[in-house]
């Protein structure tokens, strides 16, 4: 399963408990109106990792998101990911193809000032 | 220097942990007297005082900063941080108060450092922020509940290129884009060390790239992770090493992983006698003050845990006893209270007199007499069920 950090996702029943543990020790959020959960940045993306992968019995694998455009930043293609702990980095990242146009740095900081309007 | 000359003005000209600045932009925007402080938490580099200043900047703060780790007894403190608690502005401007590496101080063992900052943050007029490196320090965990937390992480590879590149390009530096890709690399994620190496390899003449980090620190949490999750010994041990937790806790949550972990019995045996080798270190290393044991010491538990562990399996835990334990010991707790506060009636002395100095003479007492005899006074009593088990329990003790 891949979670997109900082993106809404669905996970199928997991009980209570580990809803619980999720919420509390995971400290992931959870919309009960629309029924999904989202990292933040306090998450314990450890933790998350590993009770999700014994409870879906399936492993967990993490992408960042561009934060230009919005999309999956393509952290298997990126030139850095031998060195760069998706476990440890912050929530957003660049893509190639946004990286690669003329005026990125100020696209990148125009975003993050409409996103704190 | 570079981290300096080129530290950003705007929160928005800042790279990575975008969800963590716009947070702590709109609690200083909408702050207001009562608000809880603002507490930063993240590895050195990611942009934690930056943040502060241009933020103060931007709205219009003046930023009164004080580093907990150079002003850290209880009384400097006071003297310092006391006279801006009754102050609201400087010439009409709104002021900031801002305690950096909160952390430092409480390693340093400071008592009354922690009590003083506590008192401070809920009596002060003005909005503060604090700074700390790592949060799993018991002494920060305190400070948690009374804060806004802000968590920032390190910077992605790729944001510190686009910062590094622009930067390059602005200042029309003559950089390689090779080196700048192993500058990044380099980096590990701190923007503080991707600048000062910049600066360093444009000073150097062979353009050689040299990591140049301040104290890279990994919190408790971190460390611990990497060391049961990690498949290469050696960053096992690099992470412990660069953790400042002190070396009895770093025996101690590790003890409680274990013990939480779902661990076959024998694994379990393994590494707990594994622990129990690098904790007879550790005590030496405390009683003999031979500092310089520290870097066997965490080769030793890092390997000797590595190796009697299944990668991926123990999961970081900070509570001592299983939960299922924990539970038994607070309704315990809860119950002893309770007989406590009926003695101490009875007695007319108070609850905690009565369960220190009276409940162990009552329960030898107890102990010496038949069951029956024991049954009829504890009755009178009044004690409801849960409480004669409690008691029993006690008794037991004395009768063993």
């Amino acid at each position: 399963m891949e979670i997109l950090l900082g993106e809404p996702f669905h996970l199928p029943r997991v009980g209570e408990d580990v809803f619980r543990k999720l919420m509390r020790d995971v400290r992931l959020e959870y919309d009960r109106q629309k029924r999904v959960f989202r990292t933040t940045p306090q998450t314990d993306l450890y933790q998350l990792a590993t009770l999700l992968s014994q409870t879906l019995k399936e492993p967990i694998v993490y992408a960042v998101k561009c934060f230009i455009c919005g999309s999956n930043a393509g952290c298997s293609a990126c030139e850095y990911s031998s060195i760069c702990d998706r476990l440890l980095v912050s929530q957003n990242c660049i893509c190639k193809g946004c990286l690669s146009k003329e005026d990125a740095y100020a696209l990148y900081c125009m975003r993050v000032a409409e996103a704190s309007i | 220097m570079y981290a300096e000359r080129f530290r950003p003005k705007n929160p928005s000209m800042m790279v990575g942990n975008e969800e963590s600045r716009i947070g702590f932009l709109n609690w200083l925007k909408n702050w207001k007297k009562g608000s809880k402080p603002a507490l930063l938490v993240g590895p050195p580099g990611t942009g934690k005082t930056t943040l502060v200043y241009a933020a103060a900047e931007t709205l219009g703060f003046v930023v009164l900063e004080f580093n907990a780790s150079d002003v850290r007894t209880k009384e400097r403190l006071s003297s310092a941080l006391l006279p801006s608690t009754h102050s609201v502005s400087v010439l009409g401007e709104r002021l900031l108060v801002f305690l950096d590496e909160v952390d430092g101080l409480y390693a340093r063992q400071d008592y009354g450092g922690l009590e003083f900052i506590q008192t401070f943050i809920e009596e002060s007029n003005l909005p503060v922020v604090l700074a700390a490196n790592v949060e799993d320090d018991e002494r920060i965990r305190k400070l948690l509940p009374k804060c806004e937390i802000f968590a920032f992480k390190r910077v992605p590879p790729r944001l510190i290129y686009l910062y590094l590149q622009n930067l390059v390009k602005k200042e029309g530096l003559r950089i390689t884009q090779e080196t700048l890709r192993r500058l990044v690399e380099k980096a590990g994620g701190d923007m503080r060390a991707a600048l000062n190496s910049l600066q360093a390899v444009l000073a150097s003449p062979s353009s050689e790239v040299v990591e140049v980090t301040r104290d890279k620190m990994v919190s408790l949490r971190d460390a611990l992770n990497t060391l049961f999750n990690s498949n290469d010994r050696d960053e096992a041990r690099r992470a412990l090493e660069a953790c400042d937790t002190d070396i009895v806790e770093k025996i101690r949550t590790i003890f409680s992983s274990l013990v939480n972990s779902k661990l076959d019995s024998q694994t379990l045996l393994r590494a707990l006698e594994a622990l129990s080798a690098a904790d007879e270190l550790a005590a030496r290393i405390k009683r003999t003050q031979e500092w310089r044991q520290l870097r066997y010491f965490h080769s030793m538990l890092a390997y000797l845990i590595f190796d009697s562990t299944p990668r991926g399996v123990v999961r970081f835990s900070q509570d001592v006893y299983p939960w299922s334990v924990q539970l038994r010991i607070w309704n315990d707790a809860r119950v002893l209270r309770s007989i406590g506060r009926k003695l101490g009636n009875l007695l007319h002395t108070s609850s905690t007199e009565a369960l220190v100095v009276y409940l162990p003479y009552l329960a030898r007492l107890l102990s010496l007499l038949d069951k029956v005899e024991v049954q009829r006074i504890l009755r009178g009593f009044t004690y409801d069920e849960s409480e004669l088990r409690v008691l029993n329990k006690e008794m037991s003790r004395f009768s063993k």
